[in-house]
């Protein structure tokens, strides 16, 4: 019963959240309106309005749409897994598609605007091992030393909750923090 | 001439999306309801819903501890709001533990906490939780906290200021045993959330 509730609350939250919201496996938009557009549902509005955003421009090269104030780049990668993140993310982030050792700086990278995880398993094994860190639905991920700090903290097994900080990539060079921010619209008030 | 446009266009667009978003962050009161629903209602408003449907829902006193259970959770998150300042809170079980130490001047637990304010934030003095007089006021948007001594580093790692932009993730109490690290996550109104 507590699992049909689940179920049926999951569900709930995530309708709203799937017909207005961008997958991340949607085409990357190739005009500037619409790809700031979708830009701007990766991060809270504060941050975007002075955020450095890049464009890929399709032969290769990299637009600057907007250049920011405070230290995150927002952009929409070819794969369209939405993010912002600050000088600590983009060097993790770096290092992790290249393979290379990972950044000591310590980092944030909002993914608010990831596809609600309709499965709720931000957090099995087999997205440990075999799917991507960036497909947990919308998320907020802490890397770099900060995170390994907070990870000597964290009792929680990988699957306790799924809304439960959790360690990805444990023990590995990409261990990082996630922190879901499950989709859907926030409580209503009661009926 | 076209780039200036475009880049004019593309300002204008920015600000005239960040504005309403801005506006609808919800301003919190310091109402804490005595009537049980619409207490639950407002403890309701800190979290997802995913997060609050399956928490634990409770009153505390002046000192943090439990003195009513109204929801009898399933989740590892207790809901509630602060007695002094009103503010609806979803927090996992060391952040608990944390209010707890916070409200009764005691050393915060070893741990790392995560605690869910989505409700906004009437506002407190950045240098010192204690303080009446309003210095060094700062009222953040829809965030999220990361509490106990294993946010340490990430602290060191963000704004320290006593002044801090509480649209940007910043350190509240900097150098005070109950230093944590403030990240908001507000959304657009047309987004998730």
């Amino acid at each position: 019963m507590i699992r049909l509730t689940l179920l049926v609350s999951v569900a709930f939250c995530v309708s709203p959240a799937v017909l207005g919201h961008d997958s991340p496996r949607r085409p990357v938009p190739t005009t500037k309106p619409e790809y700031m557009s979708m830009v701007r549902t990766a991060a809270p509005p504060a941050t975007i309005q002075n955020a450095t955003i890049l464009m890929p421009d399709g032969r290769g090269d990299t637009l600057t749409l907007q250049l920011g104030t405070n230290g995150f780049t927002c952009d929409i990668p070819p794969r369209g897994i939405l993010k912002c993140a600050d000088e600590g993310g983009m060097a993790w982030l770096k290092a992790i598609r290249s393979g290379g050792e990972s950044s000591d700086k310590t980092g944030i990278i909002y993914m608010l605007g990831n596809e609600p995880d309709t499965n709720h398993h931000h957090h099995t094994e087999a997205m440990q091992e075999h799917t991507s860190w960036a497909e947990g639905g919308p998320h907020v991920m802490i890397v770099g030393r900060g995170a390994r700090e907070a990870a000597n903290f964290l009792f929680y097994t990988q699957n306790a909750n799924p809304e439960q900080a959790v360690l990805m990539y444990s023990g590995t060079k990409y261990e990082h923090l996630m922190l879901p921010m499950p989709a859907g619209k926030k409580s209503v008030v009661s009926p | 001439m076209e780039d200036a446009m475009k880049r004019l266009y593309i300002l204008a667009s920015v600000t005239l999306l960040a504005s309403p978003a801005l506006a609808l962050t919800p301003k919190a009161t310091k109402d804490v309801p005595k009537e049980k629903d619409a207490y639950i209602a407002k403890t309701l408003t800190a979290a997802p819903e995913a997060v609050s449907k399956n928490a634990t829902i409770v009153r505390v006193n002046d000192t943090f501890d439990v003195t009513e259970t109204l929801q009898k959770g399933t989740n590892n998150f207790t809901c509630g709001i602060e007695p002094d300042s009103g503010n609806p809170f979803c927090a996992d079980e060391y952040s608990m533990r944390w209010y707890k130490a916070a409200y009764s001047n005691g050393e915060p637990p070893p741990g790392f906490g995560l605690a869910y304010m989505q409700g906004g934030d009437t506002g407190i003095s950045n240098h010192d939780p204690a303080a009446t007089d309003h210095s060094h006021w700062v009222e953040a948007p829809q965030h999220v906290m990361l509490l106990g001594p294993g946010v340490k580093e990430l602290a060191a790692s963000y704004p320290r200021k006593l002044d801090p932009d509480p649209m940007q993730p910043f350190v509240m109490f900097p150098g005070h045993k109950y230093e944590h690290l403030m990240i908001p996550i507000d959304r657009e109104p047309d987004g998730t959330q």
